[in-house]
């Protein structure tokens, strides 16, 4: 495991799934899934979280990922501190703001409690004890490699 | 006395019953091998005995003697598909002479030497955002990318296999049409501006950059020829077109990061040095 990220290998037992959260603003994860064989039972280890809007990838990182998810669930109790985000009121509804290189989309309220229930749902039956010490350090090279492998950098539909 | 009727009757009965028993399992065993008589007919009348087929005779090329020739050194062409582009284009179809020789190598030399890349029709343009150590972000395009050296391997051999199945053209009339694919395929690399930075060529529109590259790489052409590349029609031969959007769906995808600064993208180096013809045997 210790090879895997100093050359930034990625193994083969590891797989990518795109999960869409809101279809209609293209939000999704992109979550990294390793699959471990002991004694004709597998076990499911969480080793990355991403976050992708649209053709953006916005977190490349567990704890950005975590980041954006707790600005989205305070949602309007927020401040101008936030990161990835902004509070904007219009006509007395409260908007959450999320800036792209090209452009933004707004999250309502609804949206952004959908967002953070997926974000329980996916997990389910994975555990957590290696993202911690053993998450995937990820550059750009090995991230194109990756989504290469799983046929994810081809047009879809 | 009537107990000795009635036991003798029922052991006649019995005696009858194993009778009948015995003929039936003996008539039904002569069945089954008159069955099986017939399937082993049958399947002997499905192989075929051995054909006698006579000898033909064929035209074959052998090269028995060695040959001392004027080439271009392979370690000149730095990747193994334009070296094989060589070998199969030249070479083996003997075409030796002048103006096409050493134009159409010139240009194998320098997409030898040079890594350009095609933006594959299929893929996605994903941006990401990286962050460093020192908490610097970033920012990559990924995609999916296909090698130009691959491309044109393809595209060329396609169109001469093509010319190749029409019988009315002539040996110098191919070689103007292989001219003619490998600029229509080199036009359509990605890093073509930074091309013309380096070759320092002007970049106007799609027929301009033609003429300009082909006074570029060919040089010992007639005027009329090269008028004729820088055409839309290619000598009236449109399929190079339909080949090359052929070859496209069907080659090799590598993934590719693009960063959106300049440095990166100024890869493409100069023309390799005039390397000259040398003697050699094959």
């Amino acid at each position: 495991m210790l090879d895997e990220q100093i050359n930034c290998v990625i193994p083969d037992n590891v797989d990518l799934i795109e999960i869409p959260v809101i279809r209609s603003k293209k939000i999704s994860f992109v979550r990294a899934k390793e699959r471990v064989k002991v004694k004709d039972k597998y076990y499911n280890y969480l080793r990355s979280m991403l976050i992708m809007v649209g053709e953006e990838l916005i977190t490349t990182n567990f704890a950005d990922t975590v980041v954006l998810l707790a600005e989205i669930q305070k949602f309007d109790r927020g401040n101008k501190q936030n990161k990835y985000t902004e509070i904007e009121r219009h006509k007395g509804d409260v908007n959450l703001k999320l800036n792209l290189t090209l452009g933004y989309i707004y999250i309502s309220a609804s949206e952004s409690l959908a967002i953070f229930n997926m974000h329980k749902y996916s997990l389910q039956g994975i555990s957590l004890v290696r993202i911690i010490d053993d998450e995937f350090v990820l550059t750009a090279e090995s991230i194109a490699t990756y989504l290469n492998k799983n046929k994810m950098l081809n047009k879809q539909g | 006395m009537s107990i000795i009727f009635y036991i003798s009757g029922i052991s006649l009965i019995i005696i009858i019953a194993l009778i009948w028993r015995v003929f039936h399992i003996t008539a039904i065993k002569n069945m089954k091998k008159k069955f099986l008589d017939e399937e082993i007919e049958a399947n002997r009348k499905m192989i075929i005995e051995p054909l006698e087929v006579k000898k033909k005779e064929v035209f074959y090329k052998l090269n028995v003697y060695m040959v001392r020739l004027n080439l271009y050194s392979k370690s000149s062409f730095s990747s193994y598909e334009m070296k094989n582009l060589y070998q199969n284009m030249v070479i083996d179809t003997y075409w030796l002479n002048e103006p096409f020789h050493s134009d159409f190598s010139r240009i194998l030399q320098f997409i030898g030497v040079n890594n350009l890349w095609i933006k594959d029709p299929k893929s996605r343009e994903i941006i990401t955002n990286i962050r460093d150590r020192n908490n610097k972000i970033n920012k990559q395009i990924l995609m999916n990318v296909l090698d130009l050296g691959e491309v044109i391997n393809g595209v060329v051999t396609e169109v001469y296999s093509n010319l190749n199945k029409r019988l009315f053209y002539n040996k110098y009339e191919m070689q103007d049409r292989i001219l003619a694919a490998a600029i229509y395929v080199l036009i359509k690399a990605e890093e073509i501006e930074f091309v013309c930075k380096i070759l320092k060529i002007e970049y106007t529109n799609e027929e301009g950059l033609r003429h300009n590259l082909v006074g570029r790489f060919y040089e010992n052409l007639s005027t009329e020829k090269k008028d004729e590349i820088t055409q839309n029609g290619f000598f009236n031969s449109s399929f190079i077109i339909s080949i090359y959007e052929e070859v496209l769906f069907n080659s090799n995808q590598y993934p590719y990061t693009f960063s959106t600064t300049e440095a990166s993208k100024c890869t493409v180096t100069l023309l390799p040095y005039r390397s000259e013809k040398q003697l050699m045997n094959i």
